[in-house]
């Protein structure tokens, strides 16, 4: 073995070949981590990646060195260079089985890239509370019922998952404060474990949100999150760029998949990532086995490769496709539940807008530093439901605008109505004053998404992808379980940005016809104890298969009104753990 | 509902979606892809406008942002760029390495004489069947005229390296790299090559209405049409060329053909604000005239922490987490105070306000 690889569309160890011990079907937050314990354990573990690689000698045993990412708006927010393309990748939506779906190009489309996701998210990582996975008994002791909702139990608990949390926290390298002034009080018990670092830098349109927050006598916190606030586990500290929601990290400050769990995978020797390679299809043996991964390499040439086990760590939405491409004209792959691509769920995100006379500069700082958790709906410590705000909202992001191409596109944007007026010296003047740039504050809530049974994927009768492949069929509705507590909490937020001194406030438009705008996406693969209810069990292994796993967000039961990623991380090694020392 | 007259005709629906895409949710749009053909160099190289298409698009885009105290679209080299976004000229990798150098023309000049075959197909610049002379002049051609679709990283060279460890900037700047453009996936080039030539280019899209259907591809045809669209109109309306017009007949002009100018909206959004390698924003006259810094690294705004105060050492001329030092609080003039006084105006479906708004950069906390 030599590190690094020379050899194209390869990382880590080239003289690795099949039949490998794990073939993992992505690299983001959920496929890395996976392989981060399996190669720890001696195991040969080979890594399929759709999207390209921007982290040329990742596999350097002597240094990381810089990736390609840098401070170009252009190459990421309007040309997308790290995303799934929709213009050969499309997917379709709907709001119901009995319409049409319709092509769109944003159907909570994801990064495609080694690395996925943690790539270019800003890594908010917060836990989730203990509530959420035995949501189900505490909705119903509450006696909240919501018809047509699907909500259930996970098939572990906080407890359980605890000690991966904090292996995940670790991994990452996740700055928070964990107790006094900043610190969550909704959030559960750490049970004495602080965060591997101290929090990042504080943004000023931040402390200007958190000052508002504050004088209404919420929380405001520091958010947790995977970016280096010192230098740790030998990458250096942020120095608040600023390019951060949306960019890849110049300088490795951020604790993506790609610089933590996956690079220390490959320097094992036992790791070797294939990108460029788009996996087709999962081929079912004799009895319940599956034998091999097809993929279209990086020349768009078929090839197979066979493993004793295989992770589907692919995002939810995609795992799910693969699972029904991998048995066309069947029920799809590991579905004799039925369950197959059900329960998807996105953060519904209310989003709420100040306009303030300074400018807030929000091109500086990583993106998000400050938020609250008063909106989500539970008792401090996150063991209960909260009877004074009954409803399941989330967590609340204090953002900015970083990004004045995509801003100021998407004010023009559908058509050039009213030319003259729209045009000319008044759209340069509204650039020059910047009220949608230099001078904003956006609170996000991430709020709980009910699962829905009939909130699902499946594969589009008639739109294909470049590689002749069905594209995801995404059928989405929200649940006036997600609409009440909008409604409800709409105007809490809109006095928080009064009290902090923004001059306007007002709010997005909900419009049910396009898909959510989150990026958090969750369920259709759903985990549980009972084979006729869930797809996986509560180490993501297939009921249905023997050697089939799921490390993504499509095991989530429940959504939760926190951040995903460290969830998943968490979930991933704890089912990893599993396959090296079943329990 | 009342709505008040608008100054700036805008819905109500359009500025709300640009408040959204201030959001900082973890989330990019994947709406607009480009990719690049990367060496395949069976192309000529020649740049896509002409002269003359080349002048309407810096007049017309000139309209959008205009010039008057201070620069706008003609000064930033708006047109340059959409020159550079239209042209398709591969980044030369004449030896395979997947890298854009100077060692490529190196590759060609030791290649001369050769068949394209013999070697890195890359080195055939012109696409002749043989690598000679000719491929080293297209090369420099190639290396000048083209712009990367995506730029290299991590840095542009503007900017020093911090030392977090002591809080200061240092004297040192890294190479600049944006010029070194990212090698493309063969999807990646698919998918550009729809946007720029159309789905008929690549068949394997032919199900995807966004990729047949949707006014974000076929850009080369798009202009070409926009642009002679453009020039039709002034002759049969004025019986002049579209650049021979005044201002406000142009503007008469760009309305009716309002499609087009939508796409030429969008990309003189993009010729002004992004990196000046992209062939716009023509010494950061973009950046400057919107107060944006653009690229910060390696040095960027928190340089470092101090133990003994317990907090952040910052650029006191850009600070991360206070007021900037000359932030005078002059806030808005009136024009934008009607504006967004009425797009935030509440009304029934929505509790949104205006607020009196008691103080300007405070923060108790």
């Amino acid at each position: 073995m030599s590190l690094p690889s020379s050899v194209p569309n390869v990382l880590g160890n080239t003289s690795l070949d099949a039949p490998f011990d794990v073939a993992i079907i992505g690299s983001g937050a959920g496929g890395s981590a996976a392989a981060y314990v399996l190669t720890g354990a001696g195991l040969k573990v080979l890594i399929l990646e759709a999207g390209n690689n921007y982290f040329p000698g990742l596999d350097n045993p002597e240094t990381l060195p810089f990736p390609l990412f840098s401070n170009d708006e252009l190459k990421f927010g309007i040309r997308g260079m790290v995303m799934q393309n929709p213009i050969v990748e499309p997917r379709t939506f709907r709001q119901s089985s009995s319409d049409a779906a319709q092509a769109n190009p944003d159907v909570n489309v994801l990064a495609r890239n080694v690395g996925g996701t943690t790539v270019h998210a800003d890594m908010k990582y917060p836990r989730f509370n203990e509530v959420d996975f035995r949501l189900k008994t505490a909705l119903d002791a509450a006696a909240r019922t919501f018809d047509g909702t699907s909500f259930a139990d996970w098939p572990l608990t906080y407890d359980d998952l605890e000690p991966f949390y904090v292996q995940a926290e670790q991994l990452s390298g996740v700055s928070g404060i964990a107790d006094g002034a900043g610190a969550d009080p909704f959030a559960s018990d750490r049970k004495g474990v602080p965060y591997p670092l101290p929090p990042t830098h504080q943004m000023y349109v931040g402390r200007v949100l958190a000052n508002g927050a504050q004088l209404k006598g919420y929380h405001p916190i520091r958010f947790p999150g995977a970016t280096n606030s010192r230098p740790y586990d030998g990458r250096p500290a942020c120095v608040n760029c600023g390019f951060c929601s949306g960019f890849g990290c110049p300088n490795n400050s951020k604790g993506s998949a790609a610089v933590t769990s996956l690079r220390k995978a490959l320097l094992t020797g036992n790791c070797q990532v294939r990108f460029n390679c788009h996996v087709s299809r999962l081929v079912r043996g004799a009895g319940n086995h599956v034998t091999a991964a097809e993929y279209f390499d990086a020349d768009g040439n078929l090839q197979s490769v066979s493993a004793d086990r295989f992770v589907l760590a692919a995002s939810a939405i995609e795992s799910a496709r693969l699972c029904f491409l991998s048995d066309l004209g069947g029920p799809g792959l590991g579905n004799s539940s039925d369950q197959l691509g059900r329960h998807m769920m996105f953060h519904f995100q209310t989003t709420a807008v100040g306009i303030f006379k300074q400018r807030l500069h929000g091109e500086r700082g990583n993106s998000v530093s400050n938020g609250m958790s008063d909106f989500r709906g539970v008792t401090e410590g996150g063991t209960g439901l909260r009877t004074d705000f009954p409803y399941l909202g989330g967590i609340i992001e204090f953002g900015t605008s970083s990004e004045p191409m995509r801003s100021t596109k998407s004010f023009l944007r559908p058509d050039a109505l009213a030319f003259a007026k729209l045009v000319g010296l008044s759209l340069k003047q509204l650039l020059i004053e910047g009220p949608f740039s230099a001078h904003i504050a956006v609170m996000t809530m991430q709020a709980e998404d009910a699962p829905q049974p009939t909130n699902r994927v499946d594969l589009d009768p008639t739109v294909t992808d470049v590689f002749g492949l069905p594209v995801p069929r995404l059928t989405y509705l929200n649940h006036r379980f997600e609409l009440d507590a909008k409604a409800f909490y709409q105007p809490k937020m809109l006095d928080v940005l009064e009290a902090a001194g923004a001059q306007f406030g007002f709010f997005q438009p909900y419009d049910p016809a396009t898909p959510a705008d989150s990026r958090h996406v969750m369920g259709g693969l759903r985990m549980g104890a009972n084979s006729t209810t869930s797809v996986c069990d509560a180490f993501g292994k297939f009921h249905d298969l023997d050697n089939l796993y799921c490390t993504d967000g499509g095991v989530f039961v429940t959504a939760s009104g926190y951040n995903p990623t460290l969830t998943i991380i968490a979930l991933a090694l704890r089912a990893a753990q599993n396959i090296v020392q079943p329990t | 509902m009342s709505r008040a007259p608008l100054d700036l005709a805008l819905t109500r629906r359009q500025v709300l979606q640009l408040a959204a895409a201030g959001a900082l949710v973890a989330a990019v749009p994947g709406r607009r892809l480009f990719a690049q053909l990367g060496r395949a160099a069976s192309v000529p190289i020649q740049p896509f406008l002409t002269a003359a298409e080349l002048a309407i698009v810096d007049a017309a885009t000139a309209r959008i942002i205009p010039t008057d105290t201070l620069p706008g679209a003609h000064e930033a080299g708006v047109a340059d760029y959409i020159q550079g976004l239209l042209s398709n000229l591969p980044a030369l990798d004449a030896n395979c390495d997947d890298l854009h150098s100077a060692a490529d023309f190196t590759a060609i000049a030791l290649r001369q004489g050769t068949a394209a075959g013999s070697g890195c197909p890359g080195a055939d610049v012109n696409g002749d069947g043989v690598v000679d002379a000719a491929d080293l002049t297209s090369g420099v051609v190639s290396l000048f005229a083209s712009r990367p679709v995506f730029a290299g990283g991590p840095f542009s060279g503007r900017q020093p390296f911090g030392d977090f460890a002591s809080g200061h900037a240092t004297d040192t700047f890294p190479a600049p790299e944006f010029h070194n453009a990212i090698p493309l996936s063969r999807i990646q080039r698919l998918a550009w090559t729809v946007l720029l030539d159309g789905a008929s280019a690549v068949p394997a899209v032919a199900s995807n209405p966004l990729a047949t259907s949707s006014s974000d591809v076929n850009l080369r045809q798009q202009y070409r049409d926009g642009l002679a669209q453009l020039d039709q109109l002034s002759q049969s309306r004025f019986q002049k060329s579209f650049v021979q017009l005044t201002g406000a007949q142009q503007d008469q002009i760009m309305t009716q053909a309002a499609t087009f100018t939508s796409v030429l909206t969008g990309h003189t959004i993009e010729g002004l604000m992004s990196d000046p390698i992209y062939g716009g924003n023509r010494d950061r006259i973009g950046w400057q005239l919107i107060g944006f810094d653009g690229d910060s690294q390696p040095l960027g705004y928190t340089l470092g922490f101090d133990d003994a105060t317990q907090e952040y050492i910052e650029r006191a001329d850009k600070p991360n987490s206070k007021p900037n030092p000359d932030e005078d609080c002059s806030g808005f003039g009136p024009v934008m105070i009607a504006f967004l006084t009425t797009v935030s105006g509440a009304d029934e479906t929505k509790p949104n306000k205006v607020f009196d708004s008691p103080y300007c950069f405070e923060v108790a906390s």
